[in-house]
């Protein structure tokens, strides 16, 4: 077990660099620097020129990279950033992670509570119009983005009954609708993936031999089927996660959550380059740790899938 | 010898049995209708989409009118005459991604799949490190930094710049998929008695495994289209996708957001004809992956 | 990395037991309950009105508690009311006596000599002396500092340069003559120079406690943040809101109010929301929110609007490549094509003044009788075609830019787009900029065509006129009149311009400005289009707020009523 988790650590190294490389290049690939923006449009040329030295942005971009690679290895100092007074990141990270975090936990949370059950029963009563009804309510939230539904729950919810507050992040009221917007796509995919895999599950022998010596089928499926059923749906907690991660920087922009989503967004167009390196490697390591996580879990209940990949 | 070489081919079973799912039929035919409303968008709208009807309306938004079907907005522009022509950049920007990505993941996949060894193992890093990020957060940062440089770029190229965003975060997907398909087929008695024969490699791939991947392709497309809608809407709606004078659905539903409680149908008519589109979609996907499906099949 | 893994996650299990209990409030409110919630829940920064505080919100995070570095409006706003500079702009927007209480100009006609009134304190206590001027200009200008505002402002001070780019170790043009007496020498005789002085890098900071914090101005420590102004920072909370107290000290008498509550609330609608719950007593609003507004009588009564010395222009480059625009009569054809009425009611919602000319109302001096190229789109039309370019036929591809992160703006723009092609027959094509990558090509001068502002510097007709349309050339390589973005070259201008820079008596200068201005005006290398107003709420309740054109409010005479 321990080796295997040591692998999988090794094996998101690389991959973490060619992140962090991406996005550092990807960033500075822009023909306009955070420069000129700090400098505004009554610099002169000698302004910019001696901030960008001040920056350390006249460097070759390559040499850049070392510098903001060794600072991150030598004293985890992900740099500063060029806007907001020159506040380092990972203070920021410290002040903005939080929010994400809480955010996409409640959207998990939501989307366990409405997908699970809600995917269960539609198995247990396959073809009944409940499971019908459901499955046509999970294509349809797939398929309403949260730029759809956010503003609608805003319009309905918070504009016109005055139940919630429109935007912001400072009471569990608030955090409301953002959460629902948020869950409700992964709410969907799971329902969908706990169905499937609970139909699979009762289709096999042990189950109906369960039933054939007497059990209940309630009984059969909570005493054998569901544990089973739900090792696969593990597997796409890593997808879910994903989703939840990348929603909330859409969410968050319609809400206004002081996430690392909507600073982002913000520092995209202000070229705030240590912002958004920070922020993108923060993601990636979050995303590698929460797949890797759902991989160890796996290996622990079920031994034999040790060796092979996860799904995407 | 393999049933579906020789048989009913597994596109015209599919096809038989897609013709028979209503909820696929109700949505193939809202996809051709908007399709058509799309391409022909010049000859179902009174108005261009640009057009600012400011001197017979003093005060913009205006409410659907016998002139404005479904009103204007805060410019005064017809948005009936925006909404197709939001179409047409919609799914002309989803079919041309789809393409590329199709295009590329296709090949590669086709290509690790059935070499293996160093080739498959570089594909493999390859998606590896791109799915060990968010496709959408990776599509807003190429489309940020992209579109600043290609700005001169004259009006419709400036859409290049979504083209690459999307399609670089899309193709691994399907190379995947591909890949894993190439990797189980490739083995198969009737795929090595044709490598025996000599048939050149480039033919084994295009007539002989790829036909065979046709199933799980076109599934794989229809999800892809979904997404790309998706993503596409997404990105207008940061103010990162389609610019200015362009309509777009996501950049509709964006600037509705300020004056939505006094009028909420300048929200209503883009979130709707977004969500009902990719709803059809999906449907169609679900029926596609229902029709090919083996276990489902007589 | 753990620095922030570890926090977080305590946070996030906090976090689980906090969903629960929203989702809790989720299913009671979808199933029905009313909550008492009206869509705007308490955020914890809001006071009861009953305190003799001012509250009005922050709509960005500051950027900077450091009046050298700090450069826009938000925080300016914010800081002003903690530092002071040695003038000030008054309400009639002149300058009137600050920390200085006069000053003269000496025979030279190039040093500034300022008396520094007796007995101001800094809130630590100590009084302040000229010395402390001397050290904060140098530390604005000090390169480590990279103050993005000192060379714009601080650069006429003979020196000022020269430490800016590392060459002097201090600014030889500012001297201590002795305890209150600071000479400022410049390079020139300007009447209209003084007005730098109104701007935060020249404020007055305490040496010993910015020493104290390793020469910074932050929040980590708020001594460093020690300034001589009628408020102190009591309390920064990021993302939250930032507290100010009266300092009981203030040279001018302590302020009517005990303190100044800016809560930080980033979204306009969300300002709004907290106004209407009586949680904020003024703030500003958008253009975007003013339906709402209006559609409510109580909001409505409460709207003031205060004008702003920046003008919104189009600027047509006549030095860009294959630029149409070197010709008179192209540039006055786009400026009598250009309907500023209709801009006004469908871009801007009615909620600017009509540019009439270049320097904005309330500026002292400024023309009264100008006279705008009319909007006629006949002889527009008919100016185009004696340029060679009838109905537009053979005119070149050109397209319009302009920053794409306000709506209004784009939104003006292609008002003016649909004018251009309605009344010339010129499609331009419409190119929405990334701020950063404007101001590249803007400084490249290869934009045909831009939307763009101009706010004053200092209130002066000069930092209009000779700033932004006098000819420029290089001079050791650098353009003299950088501002120039348009490459509008009138001898006659430049002629007027020269003379009234240098005019000393202010109504014979004034009259000089006033010839430029026509002149400039009917050549249009711009075609201004509206003076920018900022919207207010403002309660009842509060009264007696100092303005000027120039947007600097420290409140020393605002009340709150309870």
């Amino acid at each position: 077990m321990l080796a295997f988790i040591v692998k999988r650590v090794l094996l998101a190294i690389p991959s973490l660099l060619a992140i962090s490389f991406l996005v550092f290049l990807v960033a500075r690939l822009a023909p306009s620097g955070p420069v000129e923006i700090i400098a505004g449009d009554k610099a002169t040329p000698a302004v910019v020129a001696q901030l960008k030295r001040e920056y350390g942005l006249d460097k070759p971009v390559f040499a850049q990279y070392v510098n903001y690679v060794v600072g991150i290895a030598t004293h985890g100092d992900l740099g500063k950033s060029f806007q907001r007074g020159g506040q380092p990141i990972t203070e920021m990270l410290r002040t903005d992670f939080p929010v994400t975090a809480q955010l996409a936990w409640q959207a998990l949370l939501f989307a366990i509570i409405v997908g699970i059950p809600t995917g269960i029963l539609a198995a247990l009563f396959h073809n009944s119009w409940f499971d019908r009804l459901a499955m046509l309510g999970v294509v349809a939230l797939v398929s309403v983005p949260s730029i759809v539904l956010g503003p609608l729950l805003i319009m309905v919810l918070a504009l016109h009954l005055r139940w919630l507050p429109i935007d912001g992040w400072s009471t569990p009221l608030h955090t409301l609708l953002p959460t629902v917007t948020l869950g409700a796509r992964s709410a969907a995919m799971l329902a969908r993936f706990m169905r499937s895999s609970l139909l699979d599950v009762l289709r096999q022998d042990y189950i109906r031999a369960a039933i054939a010596k007497g059990y209940s089928r309630g009984r059969a499926v909570w005493k054998h089927g569901l544990k089973n059923a739900l090792l696969p749906v593990l597997t796409v907690m890593g997808t879910v996660f994903g989703a939840l991660l990348s929603g909330s920087f859409v969410v968050e922009t319609i809400f206004r959550v002081p996430g690392i989503g909507f600073e982002s967004i913000n520092s995209i167009s202000k070229r705030d380059y240590p912002v958004i390196q920070g922020m993108a490697l923060l993601v990636a390591v979050l995303y590698i740790v929460i797949n890797i996580a759902i991989d160890v879990l796996y290996g622990v209940i079920d031994p034999r899938i040790r060796s092979q990949e996860t799904p995407k | 010898m393999s049933k579906s070489t020789v048989s009913l081919s597994p596109s015209a079973d599919a096809w038989r049995r897609l013709r028979r799912n209503p909820i696929a039929v109700v949505a193939g035919i809202y996809l051709v209708l908007l399709l058509t409303a799309a391409l022909g968008a010049n000859l179902f709208t009174r108005y261009a989409y640009d057009f600012q009807d400011t001197q017979r309306y003093l005060t913009n938004p205006s409410p659907p009118d016998h002139n404005h079907w479904f009103g204007t907005d805060d410019l005064g522009r017809d948005v009936f005459s925006r909404l197709l022509f939001g179409a047409r950049v919609s799914l002309g920007v989803t079919a041309v991604v789809v393409v590329i990505e199709a295009l590329v993941g296709i090949s590669l996949g086709l290509f690790a799949g059935y070499r293996g060894g160093k080739t498959d193992l570089l594909l493999m890093r390859l998606t590896d490190i791109m799915f060990a990020f968010p496709d959408l957060l990776l599509a807003i940062l190429l489309s940020a930094v992209v579109r600043s440089g290609s700005d001169a770029l004259p009006g419709w190229l400036s859409l290049g710049t979504l083209f690459f965003a999307l399609g670089v975060v899309g193709w691994p997907g399907m190379a995947r998929l591909v890949r894993g398909q190439t990797l189980a087929l490739r083995e198969k008695e009737y795929i090595e008695a044709a490598r025996a024969t000599g048939v050149p490699e480039r033919d084994i791939l295009l007539r002989h495994l790829l036909p065979n991947l046709s199933g799980p392709i076109i599934v794989q497309v229809t999800q892809d289209v979904a997404a790309v809608i998706l993503a596409e809407a997404t990105l207008s709606f940061l103010n990162l996708g389609v610019q200015p004078p362009f309509p777009s659905w996501g950049r509709m539903i964006f600037s509705s957001l300020n004056d939505m409680a006094a009028k909420p149908y300048l929200l209503i008519v883009p979130s709707v004809a977004l969500a009902m589109t990719v709803m059809a979609v999906n449907f169609l996907g679900d029926a596609l992956r229902d029709a090919f499906d083996p276990r489902l099949r007589e | 990395m753990q620095g922030f893994l570890i926090p977080s996650h305590n946070r996030q299990k906090r976090a689980t037991l906090f969903s629960l209990v929203s989702l809790g409030l989720l299913f009671a409110s979808l199933s029905g309950c009313n909550t008492t919630s009206k869509g705007n829940g308490d955020s914890g920064t809001g006071k009861p009105a009953t305190e003799n505080v001012l509250r009005y919100p922050l709509t960005t995070e500051p950027t900077s508690l450091d009046p050298a570095k700090v450069e826009d409006g938000t925080t300016i706003d914010l800081i002003q009311q903690v530092y002071e500079g040695l003038v000030i702009w008054n309400e009639k927007n002149e300058i009137e006596p600050n920390l200085a209480e006069k000053w003269e100009l000496l025979p030279d006609r190039v040093t500034y000599s300022f008396h520094i009134k007796h007995g101001v304190k800094f809130h630590n206590g100590r009084e302040l002396t000229a010395d402390d001027f001397k050290y904060s200009l140098e530390r604005a200008c000090a390169p480590k500092l990279k103050s993005p505002t000192a060379q714009s402002y601080l650069k006429d001070i003979v020196g000022a340069n020269d430490k800016i780019v590392g060459k002097a170790q201090d600014i030889k043009g500012v001297k201590v003559v002795d305890k209150y007496t600071l000479n400022i020498t410049i390079d020139g005789f300007k009447p209209f120079w003084l007005g730098n002085m109104t701007y935060p890098c020249s404020y007055a900071i305490c040496k010993e406690e910015v020493e104290k914090n390793g020469g910074a101005i932050d929040e980590n420590t708020l001594a460093s943040t020690t300034g001589t102004g009628p408020f102190k920072f009591a309390e920064v909370r990021r993302n939250d809101s930032v507290r100010l107290a009266a300092f009981a000290d203030y040279h001018k008498g302590k302020a009517k109010l005990d303190g100044i509550l800016r809560p930080i609330v980033k979204d306009a609608g969300q300002r709004l929301n907290k106004y209407e719950a009586g949680e904020l007593d003024y703030t500003e609003i958008s253009a975007a929110d003013l339906d709402r507004v209006n559609s409510n009588d109580t909001l409505k009564g409460e709207l003031k609007s205060f004008l702003r010395a920046a003008t919104w222009y189009i600027g047509m480059n006549q030095d860009a490549k294959d630029s149409p625009f070197a010709k008179r009569e192209v540039r006055q054809a786009f400026a009598m094509a250009i309907n500023k009425d209709d801009i006004l009611r469908v871009a801007m919602k009615g909620q600017a003044d009509k540019a009439d000319g270049i320097v904005p109302p309330g500026i002292k001096g400024r023309n009264e009788n100008i006279k705008p190229l009319p909007y006629d789109p006949a002889k527009a039309k008919q100016l185009l075609a004696q340029a060679g370019y009838p109905d537009g036929k053979g005119f070149p591809a050109l397209s319009f830019s302009f920053r794409n992160d306000y709506p209004q703006v784009a939104q003006t723009a292609e008002v003016i787009a649909q004018q251009l092609k309605t009344n010339l027959g010129i499609e331009v094509q419409i190119r929405p900029m990334e701020w950063g990558q404007f101001l590249v090509e803007r400084k490249a001068k290869t934009l045909p065509l831009t939307h763009l502002r101009w706010g004053a510097d200092y209130l002066d007709p000069q930092n209009f006129l000779s700033t932004l349309l006098h000819t420029s050339r290089k001079v050791n390589g650098q353009e003299d009149h950088p501002e120039n973005g348009v490459g509008y070259k009138s001898a006659e201008f430049d002629k007027l311009c020269d003379a009234a820079d240098v005019e000393p008596n202010e109504e014979k200068r004034w009259e000089l400005y006033r010839k430029a201005e026509q002149i400039a005006v009917d050549d249009a290398p711009w075609v201004p289009l509206y003076f920018q107003r900022d919207l207010e709420l403002i309660k009842p309740r509060v009264k007696n707020i100092r303005d000027s054109l120039f947007g600097h409010r420290p409140h020393t005479t605002t009340t709150v009523t309870p």
